[in-house]
C-alpha cells in the first residue's frame, strides 16, 4: 500500500466517523470523483464500524420483556384480523351472488334482487359440485334481517350477504360462526352499512375438513370475542 | 447454527422465513426471532445505556416495531437491521438524558452490514461473527481501540476523550481514524476475502 492509499484510507475513515475537516472532505470528494470505485471502500469501512455492534456479550433480557412483546403482538394481530380475513367485493356482484344462493336454494330473503344471467362467475360458483348454500333468517328482535352464505369448498372461499341488520354500538361487531359438531367455530366478522353487508371471505383452515351443520351470526360486545357471548341475530335455516 | 445457511433450511428456518411467518401472525416465529436476536439487542443496549430498565425498553420497542412495521428488513440483513435499531434507540435514550452524542449519533445511522445476507459476515453465526470482531478489535493499538469504544459505547465526544487522556484533539481524531482503518483491515484479513465484508 502506498502512502497515498494510506492517506485515502484515513480520509475515508474520517468521513465515516464524521470527523473530517472541510478541506479534507473536499479532498475526498475530489478523489472519489476521480476514482468512483472508492465508494465501495467507503461502504466497507462503514460496514466495519457497524460490526462494533457485535462486540458486547449477548445478554438474555428478563422474561417480562418477551411476555410484553407477545402480548402486544397478539393484540396487534387480533386488531388486524378483519383486514386480512375479509375482502369487500362489489355490491353488484355480491348481491347477485346472494340472490342466486337464495333463489336457487331457498327462494328466501333476498328475492328482491334479480339474478343476472351475464354474471358467469356467480353461475360458475354455484355450479361447482362442492358448493354449499346457507340461508340466514333473523331471530327475535331481528326477525326482519335475512341473508345467505355461499361456500365453495374446493376453492375454500365463501360469500356472505346480509340485510336489515340493526346498527351496532361502537365496540360491537357482527360475528359469523360455523356450527361443527355442536360447537361454534369462528368464521368471520363483519360490519354493516345501512343494515347491509357483503363480503367475500376465505374459509378458515380449521373448517376445511369440517362438516358444518349450520351457521349463526351474533352481535358480539367486542371484536376479539373468541367464542360467542352476544345475542344471535341470524341463524341458518334448513 | 447459522440461520441463513441454505443447507440448513430444513432444520433451521431462515430469518426471511421467520419474518414472513411473523407477518402471518405466527407466535412461534416471533419466539424464534426473539431467541435469535433478543440477547444481541439487549446486550448492545445494555452496553451503551448501562441501565437495565432502559435496555429492556429498547429491546421491547425494537421487537414490537418488527411485528408492526410494513418494511421488510429481510431484504437486507435482519441482524444489521436490529442492531442499527438498537443503537438508534439507545442513542435516543441517551439524548433524553442530555448527553453529548455528536459522534455516536452519526454512527447510529450506519448499518452494520449494508451488503445484505449474501455477505460473508452474514454467513457465519453470531458467536463466530462476534468473536471475529473482538479479535480484530484486539489487534488494534490500545489507545485507538479505547477511543473507538469510548465513542461507540460510551457516547463520549472527541473533546471529552482528549480531556480525559490529556492529549490534543487532533490526536484523538487520528486515533479514531487509524483505529477504524485497522479494524477494517483486520476484519478483511480474518475473513480471507479480497475486500468484501
Amino acid at each position: 500500500m502506498t502512502a497515498s492509499s494510506e492517506h485515502i484510507q484515513e480520509l475515508i475513515a474520517g468521513y465515516v466517523l464524521g470527523n473530517l475537516e472541510p478541506e479534507e472532505a473536499e479532498e475526498l470528494e475530489q478523489l472519489i470523483a476521480q476514482k468512483p470505485e472508492l465508494n465501495n471502500e467507503v461502504e466497507h469501512v462503514k460496514a466495519s464500524l457497524g460490526l462494533m455492534a457485535y462486540v458486547p456479550q449477548p445478554v438474555s433480557p428478563p422474561s417480562r420483556v418477551q411476555s410484553a412483546i407477545l402480548n402486544e403482538f397478539q393484540e396487534f394481530h387480533a386488531s388486524q384480523e378483519p383486514k386480512t380475513l375479509t375482502r369487500p367485493i362489489s355490491w353488484r356482484w355480491s348481491w347477485v351472488l346472494a340472490s342466486a344462493a337464495a333463489a336457487l336454494a331457498f327462494g328466501f330473503g333476498l328475492d328482491n334482487y334479480r339474478l343476472r344471467s351475464q354474471d358467469e362467475s356467480v353461475i360458475a360458483m354455484l355450479q361447482q359440485p362442492n358448493t354449499r348454500l346457507f340461508a340466514l333468517r333473523g331471530t327475535g328482535s331481528t326477525v326482519r334481517a335475512s341473508g345467505g352464505v355461499v361456500m365453495d369448498l374446493d376453492k375454500q372461499d365463501a360469500v356472505l350477504a346480509v340485510q336489515n341488520l340493526p346498527a351496532l354500538s361502537g365496540t360491537q361487531t357482527y360475528h359469523l360462526w360455523a356450527v361443527v359438531e355442536g360447537e361454534k367455530v369462528a368464521f368471520s366478522r363483519f360490519k354493516t352499512t345501512e343494515g347491509k353487508a357483503v363480503e367475500k371471505i376465505p374459509l378458515p383452515p380449521e373448517l376445511y375438513n369440517s362438516v358444518i351443520s349450520s351457521l349463526v351470526v351474533t352481535a358480539e360486545p367486542i371484536a376479539e370475542s373468541p367464542s360467542p357471548v352476544g345475542p344471535e341475530v341470524l341463524v341458518s335455516v334448513l | 447454527m447459522n440461520p441463513d445457511e441454505p443447507g440448513q433450511k430444513q432444520t433451521t428456518p431462515t430469518d426471511r422465513q421467520l419474518f414472513q411467518d411473523l407477518k402471518a401472525g405466527q407466535t412461534s416465529a416471533l419466539n424464534a426471532l426473539y431467541e435469535r436476536y433478543a440477547p444481541i439487542v439487549y446486550g448492545l443496549a445494555l452496553q451503551i445505556l448501562k441501565d437495565a430498565q432502559e435496555a429492556e425498553d429498547v429491546t421491547q420497542d425494537i421487537f414490537i416495531s418488527l411485528c408492526k412495521d410494513e418494511h421488510d428488513p429481510t431484504r437486507g440483513s435482519l441482524g444489521s437491521y436490529v442492531t442499527t435499531l438498537t443503537r438508534s434507540g439507545s442513542i435516543d435514550k441517551m439524548r433524553a438524558r442530555g448527553g453529548k452524542l455528536k459522534l455516536l449519533e452519526h454512527w447510529g445511522q450506519i448499518m452494520p452490514l449494508d451488503t445484505g445476507p449474501s455477505s460473508l459476515m452474514e454467513q457465519v453465526s453470531f458467536e463466530e461473527r462476534s468473536e471475529r470482531v473482538r479479535e480484530a478489535l484486539g489487534q488494534i493499538p490500545e489507545d485507538q481501540r479505547q477511543a473507538l469504544e469510548l465513542v461507540y459505547f460510551g457516547g463520549f465526544s472527541q473533546v471529552e476523550i482528549a480531556q480525559q487522556y490529556k492529549v490534543p484533539l487532533g490526536t484523538v481524531k487520528s486515533w479514531l481514524r487509524l483505529g477504524l482503518v485497522k479494524l477494517r483491515q483486520q476484519l478483511q484479513s480474518s475473513l480471507g476475502n479480497n475486500g468484501s465484508i
